[in-house]
């Protein structure tokens, strides 16, 4: 059996791990445009200098050879034939295949906003984009951030942490991480990342980025009418599916690849998983993406143990769970905080705990009592429980604040 | 692969078990010292006995999952099993991401509170012959067996209801 999987992060070394563990005896080729392994999350330690792009590498120096799979990095595929079930690679090499893995990610979504192609603007989806930034960073006065997701805080964050000029960030919700932090920890966020010298504008947008005669970026011109200079762009304003490869050959999703349980496409021996795909999210019970590490490794894993002839589901699925240190504080977010029901009970509790740091927690519940969404601020110790009860949609029981004798909280909304 | 064995009706909550571990995990196994140089809010027991709401008592410790969550949840690579069995952290790897800690349903993959940012959990004690909780239960509710060679590295015997769920 030849197995030949596209890509070489999360989800394709879940795979060729899976693949390998079952079939001691099946061909397991990888191929991937990226030239080395490396972790897309620590990207932002990378663009700021504070770890090497080698440090990121998040598999063991001899992953290769001790799962006997054949790597072969820098290699694109530019095209699939599955009818011959074969690829083509962009050196004119062609490579026949069993099954095949999409495991291809996503890319920086660059909004269609005057002055955003060209120098001195970055994604910061790639390694390239990381090395680039750091590269550049050195000689800039001022950068602006475009988006306060999970990428542009913690690049903002990272850079002001290592002593890098002045930082802003624009983003339109009215405070940072709209997908993760409801009002109450949103506005504190908010507050927190000005107190470390973050210039965080929110409520705005960016209408264009000017260029000067040289053709470098030298201000960002915003919806409200401020000009705010910059001389380094990055935009992290979310990420497009790389699916161009599966286009031509099945069905397309709204915002992927879409993947049954087993991580099948529509096509016979096709399967994709991580970033690339959309699939049931078992807490809201939707289709969408499920754009975090944990969520791909477990869909690559899926992906391998079906594709080497065994039967395994991908249950209790979701991407709905972000964890980030941001300004010394640990946060995790669990379950759909952009898209609360109005019928959801919101409780928030908060103590100090013995080092003096203040510990909130907001919970959501359904009217049966179970849970549905949770913001931890600053203890996040327990969040494996609560992340457990969402998806297994049960209530918090014991832990319940005031039950758990480590917590000594009060009501205060 | 030899498995921790708890029979969670011998347990007495006697907390030797977190003792013993706090003890192996201090700087030389050297409680006292840590504690006179002040270091000893950054120790943390990576076993505790928790009392459940239903008042029994439930000795919890990381199960060294077949098919570990945080592990699968580790983008530093710094949470692999050893040969041994055990789930470990490579703490010069990780990051302080703490994905591990919203992944474990135990809630035993946990954020050091020490000044590094790192996580810590249990090792299984692998450099030792015994596991310093298992040596020190004087119950026998912690033990060492070969129950299932194919399961967790920790086998429950009798739990009491687990606080999650409920």
């Amino acid at each position: 059996m030849r197995h030949l999987i596209i890509g070489n992060s999360a989800a394709g070394t879940a795979a060729a791990e899976a693949i390998r563990e079952r079939d001691p005896a099946a061909r397991v080729t990888m191929l991937s445009k990226d030239t080395a392994f490396f972790s897309r999350c620590q990207l932002h330690l990378v663009a700021s200098g504070r770890r090497s792009s080698a440090k990121t590498r998040f598999v063991p120096r001899d992953w290769a050879q001790r799962h006997g799979i054949e790597v072969r990095l820098g290699v694109e595929v530019t095209g699939i034939d599955a009818h011959q079930k074969q690829v083509l690679c962009s050196n004119g090499e062609i490579l026949p295949y069993d099954r095949l893995l999409l495991s291809t990610g996503a890319s920086s979504l660059m909004p269609p906003i005057a002055g955003m192609e060209g120098p001195g603007v970055f994604g910061l989806r790639n390694l390239e984009d990381a090395e680039g930034i750091c590269g550049q960073i050195m000689g800039c006065k001022n950068v602006v951030v475009i988006g306060a997701g999970l990428v542009g805080c913690e690049l903002a964050e990272a850079l002001i942490k290592a002593s890098h000029t002045s930082v802003s960030i624009i983003e339109m919700a009215p405070y940072p991480l709209p997908l993760q932090l409801e009002q109450h920890t949103g506005a504190r966020m908010r507050q927190l990342m000005g107190e470390h010298g973050i210039n965080m504008i929110c409520g705005d947008s960016v209408s264009a980025i000017e260029r000067n005669a040289a053709g470098n970026p030298c201000a960002v011109a915003l919806k409200s009418g401020r000009i705010l200079s910059a001389d380094l762009v990055v935009c992290a304003a979310g990420v497009r599916p790389n699916i161009d490869l599966f286009a031509p050959l099945g069905d397309i999703g709204r915002r992927g690849i879409p993947i049954d349980e087993g991580c099948r496409t529509s096509v016979t021996d096709i399967y994709a998983a991580g970033d690339v795909t959309e699939s049931c999210d078992n807490t809201l019970g939707r289709v969408m993406p499920s754009a975090i590490w944990p969520a791909a490794r477990r869909q690559g894993r899926v992906a391998g143990i079906n594709m080497s002839g065994g039967s395994e589901a991908l249950t209790d699925h979701t991407g709905l769970k972000t964890s980030a240190v941001l300004c010394g504080i640990p946060l995790v977010s669990l379950g759909p905080i952009f898209d609360l029901n109005p019928a959801w009970q919101k409780q928030i509790y908060e103590h100090t705990d013995s080092r003096g740091r203040l510990c909130t927690k907001v919970c959501y519940t359904q009217s049966d009592g179970s849970l549905a969404a949770t913001v931890l601020w600053g203890d996040v110790s327990l969040a494996g429980l609560y992340a457990e009860a969402i998806v297994k949609k049960r209530s918090v029981g014991d832990l319940s604040p005031g039950i758990v004798p480590d917590y000594r909280l009060q009501a205060v909304g | 692969m030899r498995q921790k064995i708890i029979s969670c009706d011998k347990c007495t909550g006697c907390k030797n078990c977190e003792l013993a571990c706090i003890v192996v995990h201090s700087p030389n196994e050297d409680l006292k010292q840590a504690y006179k140089d002040g270091g000893i809010a950054a120790i943390r027991a990576r076993c505790k006995v928790e009392l459940t709401s239903d008042g029994s008592l439930f000795p919890e410790h990381c199960r060294h999952c077949a098919e570990p969550q945080c592990a699968q949840a580790c983008m530093s690579g710094a949470l692999s099993k050893n040969d041994a069995g055990h789930v470990v952290c490579d703490t010069e790897t990780c990051v302080g991401c703490f994905m591990c800690v919203m992944s474990c349903p135990h809630g035993f993959a946990r954020p050091s509170t020490g000044d590094q940012r790192i996580m810590i959990k249990c090792d299984g004690c692998s450099e030792r012959v015994c596991a310093a909780c298992v040596e020190a239960c004087p119950t026998g509710c912690l033990t060492l067996g070969e129950a299932d060679e194919q399961g967790d590295g920790v086998v429950y015997i009798h739990p009491p209801k687990a606080r999650e769920a409920c």
